[in-house]
Parts: structure tokens; C-alpha cells; sequence
């Protein structure tokens, strides 16, 4: 398919410690498409953020990563630090959680802009300065130019995210993946961004890797959406299909998890347990500790990967006959 | 026109004058004003040195040896006549150099080791610090005198041992800042927009962690002070015709019981100058770091 721009085969990320090492990643593998929004969703610890850090070659040590991870036709893992200082920023750019200390406060938003746009384009400090003007206007900022002079603890958390997606966008990026930039943000505040990006992916054609655990945000902002389960891509397929008809039993307990209006007070969900400790992962499909329908086979045999019907994918033995 | 009582109240916000917000920090910081304002008359004691002096230093007048404190010679004689009063003057300078010279030294020492080692941890931080924990593993004064006996006794040697065996204090300070600021989240964030590691370290690491390195700084310039002195008293430090109060008090102590000025005015210069350097460094850390106040 050379309409994908990031295809993740078979990810395995693993954190050595004493004893036995923590699987933080077990086989992950899906593709984004050209300008898609995809969302990827999971409860925290299942490998979400460690998953989009390796695509940018920035697994903290001592993590080990294998497999395959193609960016625009380029393989990411073992690659040269030379390719990888292109990809990051370049290529591939990334948000974070937490925008308030996402900027050094050390230094004002216009120095920090112009530091990172100046590693990836040959520009003196003024040409800089402008293309960070154009980009925070891009993003919606009032007043960019008063913007440039401030530092970060003069801003609010809302202005600081857009600050991090103009540089983000700055410097004409592929794929954004975005950590959850919504969630340390208060929901007025978080339309706002996904409206930015949205609007963003729909006039650059910007790609963009949205990993949140809101299923508010996955539906109103993203195409397709990829289910992740201690390590693994547990379902995948348009945001449609898995709202309204999920197969694997993990997504749908995950569905009715979330308040929605309309929905009566009683039907709010909860899934019994928790995530597995990931040093000794559960043999057959992770899930089956928590999951009502576990029959003798989902404890011993790891499921494969099925398609049900266009691009909806799922890793459950008994997906079929429970749909 | 307003007959609503708060009506007309933003028209009364008031604005503290410098002299309020000066009273205001005087009264917080007592001991730091106290220690600032000796140490700046330290200061311009040193700096004028040639001016202030009555008498010069170095010149020895036998006619008044060992000459009791009086109304021409303030802190009277030493034994060969010479004027104690100015060369305590003169030996502010030196003992200023000295500490100001071995605390930077140690610091532009320890800190890139310090840096590299907390930034990149693994291996590096393992054999750099391991080797730093050798020089602190003397016994404080043990390893200067060693260093000196090694390299010969001098003044400027005295400063070399001394910053040798100061710095790891300054890597071992700098790498635990720089392993906390490692962690924070715009290291990362700036690692994902493609800024290099030395990049990371000279823009991110270093600025946010400058802050227990200059408390630590402004706390040692006054025990290196000390530290010079005592190498000077046991001989290899200053050596003379250098103007040193560690020597002065070492060159006089054979005759202190009977003459006890020669000893105790370099002595008192040296607690002084020690103990005002102390105030300021407290107060500095006071108010570079704010969460230690909780605790006094």
C-alpha cells in the first residue's frame, strides 16, 4: 500500500529489569494513511506513548526496540542519528500531555520556536521569526507577535498547546502524533485544539497519530480508530464501525466506560480488574482475565488478527460469533 | 457622582515605592543584608588597598618591631616592623582572588563532568563519577597538601589543589539536577522536535539547573578563603614576600602569646570575611530557593 505514510510491523518495545524485563510493547502493528486521523485508544500502561515515541526513534534507555517502523518509506529503527535528527521535527512531530511544561521555562516562546525551526530550515533568526509568526497564526493566536515575547509561565494552558502545535506545524511536518494534548486541558479549551487539528489535517493534509483515552474526542475528530491492549492492537477499523459495532469484547466494555448524554445514570460500565503487569503478561489473549467471554482456547492460543469486513480488524477467537 | 460606597475604589490602588519594597526585602533577608554589606566593605577595603593603606606593606622599620597597637599603627607591628593594619588590607585581596580563582576553577571544573555524566548517565556517569569520588575520598586538607607536595608550593598551586579537590562536589551537585531536569517534560518534547543532545543540554539542562550550583558556589568561595589560609599556615601556600593572612598569622605565631596582634587581626580579618560570604550565601539560597525557608 503506498498510500500509508507510517506502518508499524510487528513493534516489540522491552524495558530490561531485574529478573524479568517489562513487555511494554508486544507485537504492535497497524498503518496510517496519507492525512487520516487516526486515533489510537487504551487505558494508560497499555503502550500507547511508548508505541508513538518509537516512531521517533525516542524510546528512553535502556528500552529495546524491534521490529519495523517505516515512515515515509524510511525505516525508523537502527536508523542513522543523521536520518533521525531529519525525522524529528521534520518528518514526524510530536505534542505532549502536559503543554505547561512541555516549553523550557528557562527561555521566551519566541526563542524556543525559532531554536527548533532553525534546526530544520536554512534561515537566519528573522526569517525564523517570521515563519513562527505565520505559524502561530496558523494555530489562531491572537497577537503572535506579543506572543513571541512572552514566557511560558506568562501563558495559559490552552495558549500554551496551540504554541506547541504551531511549533509542531512549523516546520511543514508529515505526520503528527499527537499524546494525549488534550487531556491536562479543561473541556471548553479541548474543543478548541481538536477543532485546530482537525482543521489543520483537513487544509495541510497533515497526517495525525491521536492517542488519547477520550472516546468523546476519537469520535469527533478521527477517521479510524486502533484499540491497543497491553502491548497489542486489539481492534482496528473506522471510527463508525467501532463506536457502533465493536467486535472484541475489550473495546466494547471500553465503549460503555464512558458518560454519555442521553444514557441513563445506571448503565455506566466499569471493567473488572486491571492491565496486566506487563513483566509477566498472561499466555494467550491478554484480555482473558477480564473478559466475560473467555473460553478454555482464549487462555492458552494468542488470537490472530481477522478482518471482519473492509478494513475492520480484530484479535478475538470469538469475535465472529459474539458480533 | 458616586454614592455607592466601593464604587471609586480602583482609582485608589497603590503602588509601593522602591524605599517600601527595599524595607520590605531588608526585613526578610536581615541576615543577608548584614553579611552583604561587610562583605562589601570587604570588598572596597580590597579595592582601595593602595589608597586606604597608611603604610606600605611590605616595608620593615625595626625602630618599631613588634610595636603594640596605637594611634599610628592601628593593629600595631609585626616582628620586622611592617604595619599590620595594611597588610590585612593587602591580604583582603589576596584572599578574595584566591577564593573567587579556586571556587570557579572547581566549578568550570566539575561542571561539565557533572553535566555529561547526569545527562547521559550509563557507563559515562559510572566512570566519571567514580573517578570524582576519588578526590572525595581524602580527607579534606590531606589531598591539597598531597596535590601541592606534588606540583610544589606556591600560591597559585595552593589554588589548583584546592580546585582539584573541590569539584567533585560541583558534579555530583550538577549531575542530580541535571538527572531531575532530564525528566521534565520540554526535554523530551524538545528531543521530538529534532533538537540534538548537546543542544538539549546547553539550552535545557544547563540554564534549570544553574540554581544549586550558584548557592553552592557563594557558600564555598568562603571555605575555600578558609582552606587557602590554612594551606598558607602550614606553609605551602602563600610563601613570602606574599601578602597572606593564613602566612601573616603562621610568620607571628611563635610570638602571639606575648604579641597578640600579629595573630589575632589576620585571624579576625578571616572569620569575618568567612562569615559574611556565609550570611550571603544563606541569604542567596533563601532567595533563589524559596522552599528552604519552610524549614527555619
Amino acid at each position: 500500500m503506498s498510500d500509508v505514510v507510517l506502518e508499524i510491523r510487528d513493534l516489540r518495545v522491552e524495558f530490561p529489569e531485574l529478573g524479568r524485563s517489562v513487555q511494554a510493547v508486544r507485537g504492535c502493528g497497524f498503518g496510517v494513511r496519507y492525512g487520516e486521523v487516526l486515533g489510537l485508544i487504551g487505558e494508560s500502561g497499555c503502550g500507547k506513548s511508548v508505541t508513538a515515541l518509537a516512531c521517533l526513534g525516542l524510546v528512553p534507555p535502556p528500552g529495546r526496540v524491534h521490529g519495523s517502523i517505516i515512515v515515509d518509506g524510511e525505516e525508523v529503527i537502527g536508523a542513522s542519528r543523521k536520518a533521525l535528527a531529519d525525522l524529528r521535527g521534520g518528518k514526524v512531530a510530536m505534542i505532549f500531555q502536559n503543554p505547561g511544561k512541555a516549553l523550557n521555562p528557562f527561555f521566551t516562546v519566541g526563542r524556543q520556536m525559532t531554536d527548533v525551526i532553525r534546526v530544520h530550515r536554512p534561515v537566519d533568526r528573522s526569517g525564523a521569526r517570521d515563519l513562527a509568526i505565520e505559524a502561530l497564526e496558523l494555530v489562531r493566536l491572537p497577537d503572535p507577535r506579543v506572543v513571541l515575547g512572552k514566557y511560558p509561565h506568562q501563558l495559559s494552558g490552552g495558549q500554551l498547546q496551540r504554541v506547541m502545535v504551531a511549533m509542531a506545524v512549523s516546520c511543514d511536518p508529515l505526520i503528527l502524533i499527537a499524546d494525549e494534548p488534550t487531556t491536562a486541558l479543561d473541556v471548553t479549551i479541548q474543543g478548541q485544539i481538536i477543532v485546530l487539528i482537525r482543521d489543520l489535517a483537513q487544509s495541510r493534509g497533515l497526517t495525525v497519530l491521536f492517542i488519547t483515552h477520550d472516546q468523546g474526542v476519537v469520535a469527533s475528530l478521527c477517521d479510524r480508530v486502533a484499540v491497543m491492549y497491553a502491548g497489542r492492537i486489539v481492534e482496528m477499523g473506522s471510527s463508525d464501525v467501532l463506536f457502533n459495532r465493536p467486535a472484541h469484547p475489550y473495546t466494547r466494555k471500553l465503549m460503555l466506560t464512558a458518560p454519555r448524554l442521553g444514557r441513563g445514570k445506571t448503565d455506566l460500565d466499569v471493567i473488572p480488574g486491571q492491565v496486566p503487569d506487563m513483566r509477566a503478561p498472561p499466555e494467550g489473549c491478554a484480555f482473558h482475565t477480564r473478559c466475560s467471554h473467555a473460553l478454555e482456547l482464549c487462555r492458552k492460543v494468542s488470537p490472530l488478527t481477522e478482518t471482519l469486513d473492509g478494513d475492520h480488524t480484530v484479535s478475538c477467537h470469538r469475535a465472529k460469533e459474539l458480533v | 457622582m458616586s454614592t455607592i460606597p466601593g464604587a471609586s475604589w480602583p482609582q485608589r490602588v497603590v503602588r509601593p515605592s522602591w524605599t517600601l519594597k527595599l524595607r520590605f526585602f531588608v526585613s526578610g533577608h536581615l541576615l543577608f543584608v548584614a553579611g552583604a554589606t561587610v562583605f562589601g566593605i570587604i570588598l572596597i577595603m580590597a579595592t582601595l588597598a593602595p589608597l586606604i593603606a597608611p603604610y606600605d606593606p611590605v616595608a620593615i622599620d625595626f625602630s618599631v618591631k613588634l610595636g603594640a597597637p596605637g594611634p599610628d599603627h592601628w593593629m600595631g607591628n609585626d616582628e620586622l616592623g611592617r604595619d599590620v593594619f595594611s597588610r590585612v588590607l593587602y591580604g583582603a585581596r589576596t584572599s578574595l582572588m584566591v577564593g573567587l580563582m579556586v571556587t570557579v576553577m572547581a566549578i568550570a571544573l566539575g561542571l561539565p563532568i557533572g553535566l555529561l555524566a547526569g545527562y547521559f548517565g550509563g557507563r559515562l556517569d559510572t566512570v566519571l563519577m567514580r573517578l570524582s569520588d576519588v578526590f572525595l575520598a581524602f580527607p579534606p586538607l590531606l589531598l591539597p597538601i598531597a596535590i601541592t607536595a606534588a606540583i610544589g608550593v606556591g600560591l597559585v598551586n595552593a589554588m589548583i589543589a584546592l580546585a582539584i579537590s573541590w569539584f567533585p562536589w560541583y558534579a555530583r551537585i550538577m549531575r542530580g539536577a541535571v538527572m531531575r531536569v532530564k525528566s521534565e517534560p520540554y526535554v523530551m518534547a524538545a528531543r521530538a522536535m529534532g533538537v540534538g543532545h548537546g543542544r538539549v543540554m546547553l539550552r535545557h539542562a544547563l540554564p534549570n539547573c544553574l540554581t544549586p550550583v550558584i548557592v553552592q558556589g557563594s557558600l564555598d568561595f568562603g571555605y575555600t578563603i578558609l582552606a587557602a589560609a590554612s594551606l598558607s599556615f602550614i606553609g605551602i601556600g602563600a610563601q613570602p614576600p606574599e601578602i597572606e593572612w593564613g602566612l601573616m598569622a603562621a610568620a607571628s605565631r611563635t610570638n602571639f602569646l606575648e604579641f597578640w596582634w600579629t595573630v589575632t587581626f589576620p585571624g579576625l580579618a578571616i572569620f569575618i570575611t568567612v562569615l559574611s560570604i556565609n550570611l550571603v550565601g544563606d541569604g542567596i539560597r533563601d532567595i533563589l530557593d524559596p522552599r528552604f525557608q519552610e524549614f527555619r
